[in-house]
């Protein structure tokens, strides 16, 4: 679904943001796309829904350029900015305006989720608070049925409660020809949803596997105490060290935010 | 669904309608009215305000003597001012970074966005003033006579005239050609007004005034300096016009006024283009 091959892109006159970065991403996925702050997963979202250019062919998006704006892929992909502006509408009158674009709109799943965020569609949206707002979006997102949801920071001012449900209506809502990419910081956020990660770092992507690839290969475990030699990578943690190391015995549940440091700080895992 | 199914599907589609397509433009077109009516109705309520109360304040210090030609002024004004402002709201969806992404991702093509805004700001504005004038003022009329009648003088026993509604055959047919040089002026202003609002994300209307004085004082500079100062009057310059008639004259104003407002039209759709590439 999603195709880029030696990418490099930068803003301006400023230094490559991006240096021949290549990336290949099929539907029945979600994928959770990390980075330090300032790595370009803002930029690469925008890159992949058209927003910005990226040169040549390096990228395309179901066999399209994004960027070329054709509505016919428009119809297919959606978005979810970090930061939004709604018009003071009902919800039911923004549905009746936005729905129409999205060919295979789901009404009735867009009630039911509405139901489990507790959002009522007389609502106005104006009148939401930030995270009412963003569940939402999400709420109309996952009801376009588009093959491609990108959702920037999408549980960024949502509460304890919402998060969860997030996750759930997330995994419940999708089909096996749509592909959903998440960037956050909130990995926790994100545990046990999403089934592939990509991180990028310095332009480039250092990580990108199917985290049950991970758990056949890696046990990430929580130690009283450190035996240096046999851990990849480890950190103080409250109670003793967070470590990573070859699985040894049974399989151990990911630890994202592990994963990510170890990743960062230059752990390969193959 | 297997991606190639995709590709193959979304090819297909892609090679008819990347530019327009009726039925997309006939759902953006809904999408748009839905969103932005709150906001065209309070510009039409605002209108329709100013109409009624410049046309009672026009009328007040009248005891009788109004007719046809009172009407024009009031007409003109209100049509030029009106028509800018509300020109000058086109592209509401991109006053903001955060508006601006939203709409973008909406599937229409910069055609069709362009289109709507040019039929809802400008054509509409045109078909629709001078209906909303003739009405809204005739109810003013009616106001003014209501209250003005004890006050009319009688002149050997005949009661004076009341006041008149307006006459649209003393402001279009009775002006002759130069109602099209009026009509086309009018699009030209509307246009660069519209062209602003692509234009320029914040205050599209105050920088717009600005630019186009500081550009028509340039060239009005100009010619004052070269004709004025340095004395270079060809006599074909002071003879212009001389031998015009009063068609030639709207033709010549009609050719320049579509020429430039054709020219800012595609500097307008190309503004636009230009928010999508950034």
């Amino acid at each position: 679904m999603i195709e880029i091959t030696n990418l490099s892109f930068h803003y301006g006159k400023q230094q490559n943001l991006f240096n021949n970065l290549s990336l290949t991403e099929s539907s029945g996925s979600i994928v959770g796309l990390l980075g330090k702050n300032g790595a370009g997963k803002s930029t690469l979202l925008k890159l992949i829904t058209g927003l910005l250019e990226a040169p040549g062919n390096s990228l395309k998006v179901m066999g399209n350029k994004p960027f070329h704006r054709n509505p016919s892929l428009l119809e297919e992909v959606y978005l979810i900015p970090e930061e939004y502006d709604f018009p003071s509408l009902k919800i039911t009158e923004f549905v009746k305006a936005y729905s129409v674009f999205y060919p295979r709109f789901d009404h009735s799943k867009l009630a039911s989720i509405l139901i489990d965020f507790e959002l009522n569609t007389n609502s106005r949206l104006s009148k939401l608070s930030y995270g009412q707002k963003k569940k939402f979006l999400i709420a109309f997102a996952l009801s376009t049925n588009c093959k491609l949801l990108v959702l920037d920071e999408p549980t960024n001012g949502l509460d304890i409660p919402s998060k969860s449900i997030f996750r759930k209506v997330v995994a419940s809502s999708l089909c096996d020809d749509q592909l959903v990419i998440i960037s956050t910081h909130q990995v926790k956020d994100v545990e046990n949803l999403i089934d592939k990660i990509i991180i990028l770092e310095q332009g480039k992507v250092i990580f990108h596997q199917n985290l049950w690839e991970i758990s056949e290969k890696y046990s990430f475990t929580t130690e009283s105490k450190l035996e240096k030699d046999e851990s990849l990578y480890f950190e103080v943690a409250p109670g003793g060290y967070k470590t990573v190391r070859q699985l040894e015995g049974s399989q151990t549940e990911v630890d994202i935010e592990l994963l990510f440091n170890a990743a960062i700080n230059g752990v390969q895992f193959n | 669904m297997l991606p190639s199914m995709v590709f193959n599907s979304t090819k297909k589609v892609m090679k008819t309608n990347q530019i327009f397509n009726f039925n997309r433009f006939g759902r953006y077109f809904k999408s748009m009215v839905t969103l932005t009516y709150k906001q065209t109705l309070l510009l039409w309520g605002t209108i329709i305000s100013s109409i009624f109360l410049i046309c009672l304040i026009a009328m007040a210090p009248s005891e009788n003597q109004w007719n046809d030609q009172d009407w024009i002024p009031i007409f003109v004004s209100i049509y030029f001012i009106a028509g800018i402002l509300y020109s000058g709201s086109s592209f509401s969806q991109f006053r903001s970074k955060e508006k601006t992404v939203m709409a973008l991702m909406v599937p229409v093509t910069t055609f069709e966005r362009f289109l709507y805004e040019f039929l809802e700001k400008i054509v509409l504005f045109v078909f629709v003033y001078p209906i909303v004038f003739y009405s809204v003022s005739s109810f003013a009329v009616s106001v003014r006579n209501i209250f003005g009648s004890s006050a009319m003088v009688t002149h050997n026993g005949i009661p004076a005239l009341q006041f008149r509604n307006v006459s649209f055959s003393e402001l279009f047919v009775q002006s002759g050609g130069f109602f099209w040089a009026f009509f086309f002026l009018s699009i030209f202003l509307f246009i660069i007004s519209f062209a602003g609002a692509a234009t320029f994300r914040k205050y599209p209307l105050i920088k717009t005034i600005v630019f186009s004085g500081s550009v028509l004082a340039v060239i009005a500079g100009y010619f004052a300096l070269i004709i004025g100062k340095l004395h270079l009057e060809h006599p074909w310059i002071e003879s212009i016009g001389d031998h015009w008639s009063e068609r030639q004259a709207v033709a010549f104003i009609v050719v320049i006024t579509t020429i430039a407002s054709l020219v800012t039209m595609a500097f307008a759709y190309f503004k636009l283009k230009e928010k999508e590439a950034k």
